[in-house]
C-alpha cells in the first residue's frame, strides 16, 4: 500500500490527541510541558505532510522550522517558570499550586 | 542569484516594530552592563526612547497604504492606528511601573526591555497578513508576557500567575498551530490573499475545523468566554503594572489580529464565524459582568470587567462590516486610556507591604487623596459608558454599527450588559466618596512618573470622549479597504 | 462531497476511536497495583536509588541545559540559509548577520548576568 497524505495526517492526529490527553491529565508541570511539545510536533508532521503532498510548496517545511524554534524558546521559559514554582511551593504539582482565589 | 524583493515598502513596514525591538535590546544590554544603582531611571528612559522611536516612525508613516513582503505584512491605517494604541499603553505602563516595582522589591531591570519586546510582538500582530507572521507576533508578545507575569520572583502569587498563564498560553498555541495547518492543507497557503483565493476549492470540513481551532486559540489570548478561566488568577497574581499591560496591550493586539484575520483573510466565510462570535460575544459580556458583581477585590473586579469589555469588542467583530471594524479600533483606543488609568490608580494605592486593592481599602479615598479619587471616578464612569467620556463613545459606535447592520438583538444585549456593569463600577465610586475610611492611612509614597501617566490617561479619556470623530473617521477609512 | 473533503473528519473520528479504545482497554484490562516505584517522580518503573533530598543536583545543570536548548536550536535557521547562501548574495549575508547579532545580544546578556559561571 502506498503511504500517502492521509497516513501522515492520522499519525499527526494521534500524536495531537496523545499530547492533549497528556496536558489534560498530567499533574506534574514537566509532564504538561511534554504534552505541549507533543502537540507542537504533531502540527509539524502536518506541515511537512501538506508541504510534500499538497499544493503549498516549501512554505510548510519552513514553517516547521519556526515551530521547532518556538518549541525550544517555550520550553526554556516553561522550565524556568517551573523552577520558580518549585522554589516557592516546594512542589511542581499543578493542582497544588493554587493560592489565587477571589 | 535570487533577487529578494526588499524595497522602500518593506523598510517602512518593518521600521516601527524593529525600532522598538532594537530599543529593547539596547536597554537590556544597558541594564546589565551599566550596573546602575537602584532607584535610578536610566533603563526606563532608554526604553521610553525605544518606544518614542517607534512612535515617530508610526506617525511619520500615517496615511501610507502599502503591501510589503508580497502582501503578507501590511502598512495601512489599521496597523498604524493599532501601533499608536500599543506604543501609548506600553509607554504609560513603563511610567507606572517606575517606583512601583522597587517598592515591591522587584529589582529586575529586565522589566522595561521585556515590555518593549512584548510591544514589538503586538505591532507584528497588528500588521500580519499571513498566519505564520500572526503566529510569530503572538509568540514574541506572549513569551515576553509570560516572563513579565512572573517578574516578581519572591511573590508566590506572581510565580503562580506566570505558570497558569504559560500553561494555558502554550496550550492555546497548540490549537493555533493546528488551525493554521488546517488552512495550509485546505488552501495551500498561509497568506490571507492566498487563503481567500483558495477558499472556494477547499474542503469545507477542514475550513470549519480550522476556523474553530483559530477561534479557540485567539479566544485564549483575548480572554473570551469560555476560554477565560486563566484571566482572573493571572491578572490578580501578576504585578499590577503587568496586569495593566496584559489587559490593554495584549488584549488590543489579540483583537486587532482577530479583526484583520476574520474580516480580511476569512471574510468570505463570514456566515460561519459570525454566528460563533455572536454567541461568544453575548456569553463573554454576560459572564464577565456577572462575576465582576461579586468581587470584593478591585483588581480582580477589573479583571472580570476586562472580560466583559472583550465581549463588547467581540460584538463589533461579529457584526463584521467596515463600520464595525472602525468602531472596534476606536473602542480599543478608548479602552486603553481608561483601563490603564484604573490600574494606575490601584498601583498608586499600593505600598511596599500591602497592595491595598480591596474595595474596603478604597473607602473614603476622596477624603484622603481627592485627586486620585477624582481620576478613578473619571476612569470608572468612562468604563461604565457615561457620556461624554471615552468609554461612551467606544460603546456607542459599536452599538451603532450593530444596529446599522441589522443586529438589533446584539445591540440590545450589549446595552443591557452595560447597565449591569454600572452597578459594580458605581459601587467603587460610592465607596470612595460616601463611605468612611477603615483603618489608618497607609504610608503612601509620592511617585511623579505615575502621577504623570495618570494625568495623561485622564486627559486621553476626556479628550477622546469629546472629540472622537477624527479617530473614528480614520479607523473607518482604514477598514474600508480591508473589508471586501 | 469528494473524497478529499472526507479525509480529515474521517481520520479525526478514527483517531478519537483508536485513542478511546486504547485508553479504555488499558483501563478496563490493566491491573492496577500502585506501588512506590510507580508513584515515583521519574516514573521509570524502577525504584529510585538514594535519597534525592540529601544530594540534589545543582540547579546549574538545569540552567545550562535551558540556555543550551535556546542557542542550539536557533542554529536550525542556518541550515536552509546555508543551502542557498551563495545565490542570496550580500542580502542573505546581511540578513544572517542581523540574526546572529540578535543572538549575540542574548549571549552578552546571559554572560553578563553570570548565568554561564559555574560557581
Amino acid at each position: 500500500m502506498e503511504i500517502g497524505l492521509n497516513h501522515y495526517l492520522v499519525v499527526g492526529l494521534l500524536v495531537f490527541l496523545a499530547g492533549v490527553f497528556t496536558v489534560l491529565t498530567r499533574r506534574n508541570a514537566i509532564g504538561v510541558l511534554m504534552g505541549v511539545e507533543l502537540v507542537l510536533n504533531s502540527a509539524n508532521i502536518n506541515y511537512i505532510a501538506f508541504s510534500r503532498f499538497g499544493t503549498g510548496g516549501l512554505e510548510g517545511q519552513i514553517f516547521s522550522i519556526f515551530v521547532i524554534m518556538l518549541a525550544a524558546a517555550e520550553a526554556a521559559i516553561g522550565l524556568a517558570i517551573v523552577l520558580g514554582i518549585y522554589r516557592k511551593f516546594q512542589t511542581i504539582d499543578v493542582e497544588e499550586v493554587d493560592s489565587l482565589r477571589g | 542569484m535570487i533577487q529578494v524583493p526588499f524595497g522602500t515598502a518593506e523598510w517602512q513596514s518593518i521600521a516601527p516594530f524593529s525600532l522598538v525591538a532594537i530599543g529593547g535590546m539596547i536597554a537590556l544590554l544597558w541594564a546589565v552592563f551599566a550596573e546602575e544603582r537602584p532607584g535610578t531611571t536610566s533603563v526606563m528612559w532608554m526604553s521610553q526612547a525605544g518606544l518614542a522611536a517607534g512612535l515617530v516612525a508610526t506617525i511619520a508613516l500615517l496615511g501610507s497604504e502599502k503591501a510589503s513582503f508580497g502582501g503578507t505584512f501590511a502598512l495601512d491605517g489599521v496597523s498604524l492606528l493599532a501601533n499608536l494604541v500599543f506604543l501609548l499603553s506600553a509607554s504609560m505602563t513603563l511610567f507606572m511601573a517606575q517606583g512601583h516595582l522597587e517598592s515591591m522589591g522587584v529589582r529586575a531591570r529586565e522589566f522595561y526591555p521585556l515590555v518593549l519586546f512584548a510591544t514589538a510582538g503586538m505591532m507584528i500582530m497588528g500588521a500580519a497578513r499571513d498566519l505564520v507572521i500572526l503566529f510569530l507576533g503572538i509568540e514574541v508578545m506572549s513569551l515576553a508576557a509570560y516572563v513579565l507575569a512572573g517578574i516578581h520572583r519572591r511573590d508566590p502569587g506572581s510565580t503562580e500567575a506566570a505558570l497558569k498563564y504559560f500553561v494555558l498560553g502554550a496550550f492555546a498555541t497548540c490549537f493555533l498551530l493546528y488551525g493554521i495547518a488546517a488552512f495550509y492543507g485546505a488552501t495551500g497557503a498561509t497568506s490571507y490573499d492566498g487563503i481567500r483565493a483558495g477558499l472556494a476549492s477547499a474542503p469545507r470540513a477542514a475550513l470549519i475545523g480550522g476556523v474553530a481551532l483559530l477561534v479557540v486559540a485567539l479566544g485564549f489570548k483575548a480572554a473570551i468566554v469560555p476560554f477565560q478561566a486563566w484571566t482572573p488568577d493571572v491578572y490578580q497574581g501578576a504585578p499590577t503594572a503587568v496586569t495593566a499591560l496584559m489587559s490593554v496591550g495584549v488584549k488590543a493586539a489579540a483583537f486587532v489580529g482577530i479583526t484583520r484575520l476574520f474580516l480580511d483573510g476569512l471574510g468570505p466565510l463570514h456566515q460561519d464565524w459570525q454566528r460563533i462570535f455572536w454567541v461568544l460575544a453575548v456569553l463573554t459580556m454576560t459572564v464577565g459582568n456577572v462575576f465582576a458583581l461579586v468581587q470584593g477585590n478591585v483588581k480582580r473586579m477589573l479583571a472580570y470587567s476586562s472580560i466583559a469589555h472583550a465581549g463588547y469588542l467581540l460584538a463589533g467583530v461579529a457584526v463584521g462590516t467596515s463600520r464595525a471594524g472602525g468602531a472596534v479600533l476606536l473602542y480599543l483606543f478608548t479602552y486603553a486610556f481608561m483601563t490603564l488609568g484604573a490600574f494606575g490608580v490601584l498601583i498608586a494605592l499600593g505600598t511596599g507591604e500591602k497592595p491595598n486593592d480591596d474595595l474596603d481599602d478604597l473607602r473614603g479615598l476622596a477624603d484622603r487623596r481627592p485627586l486620585l479619587a477624582g481620576a478613578m471616578t473619571i476612569f470608572l464612569l468612562s468604563l461604565t459608558g457615561i457620556p461624554p467620556l471615552a468609554g461612551f463613545v467606544g460603546k456607542f459606535y459599536v452599538v451603532e454599527s450593530a444596529v446599522n447592520a441589522g443586529w438589533f438583538w446584539l445591540a440590545i444585549l450589549l446595552v443591557l450588559n452595560s447597565a449591569i456593569a454600572a452597578y459594580y463600577y458605581l459601587a467603587v465610586i460610592v465607596a470612595m466618596w460616601m463611605r468612611d475610611p477603615i483603618g489608618d492611612e497607609p504610608a503612601w509614597e509620592s511617585r511623579p512618573y505615575l502621577a504623570a501617566a495618570l494625568l495623561a490617561a485622564t486627559v486621553g479619556t476626556v479628550l477622546v470622549g469629546l472629540f472622537p470623530s477624527g479617530t473614528l473617521d480614520f479607523a473607518r477609512h482604514a477598514f474600508a479597504s480591508i473589508v471586501r | 462531497m469528494d473524497e478529499s473533503s472526507l479525509a480529515l473528519p474521517i481520520s479525526a473520528v478514527l483517531c478519537a476511536v483508536v485513542v478511546a479504545v486504547m485508553v479504555g482497554a488499558s483501563w478496563v484490562l490493566g491491573k492496577r497495583s500502585p506501588n512506590r516505584a510507580k508513584g515515583a517522580v521519574f516514573e521509570a518503573g524502577n525504584r529510585a536509588v538514594g535519597e534525592v533530598k540529601s544530594h540534589r543536583f545543582p540547579v546549574k545543570f538545569y540552567l545550562t541545559a535551558i540556555l543550551f536548548i535556546v542557542f542550539d536550536v536557533e542554529v536550525v535557521f542556518m541550515y536552509p540559509w546555508a543551502v542557498v547562501f551563495r545565490r542570496l548574495g550580500w542580502f542573505g549575508l546581511a540578513e544572517m548577520a542581523a540574526f546572529v547579532l540578535v543572538l549575540a545580544v542574548g549571549l552578552a546578556y546571559v554572560w553578563k548576568v553570570g548565568a554561564l559561571e559555574w560557581d
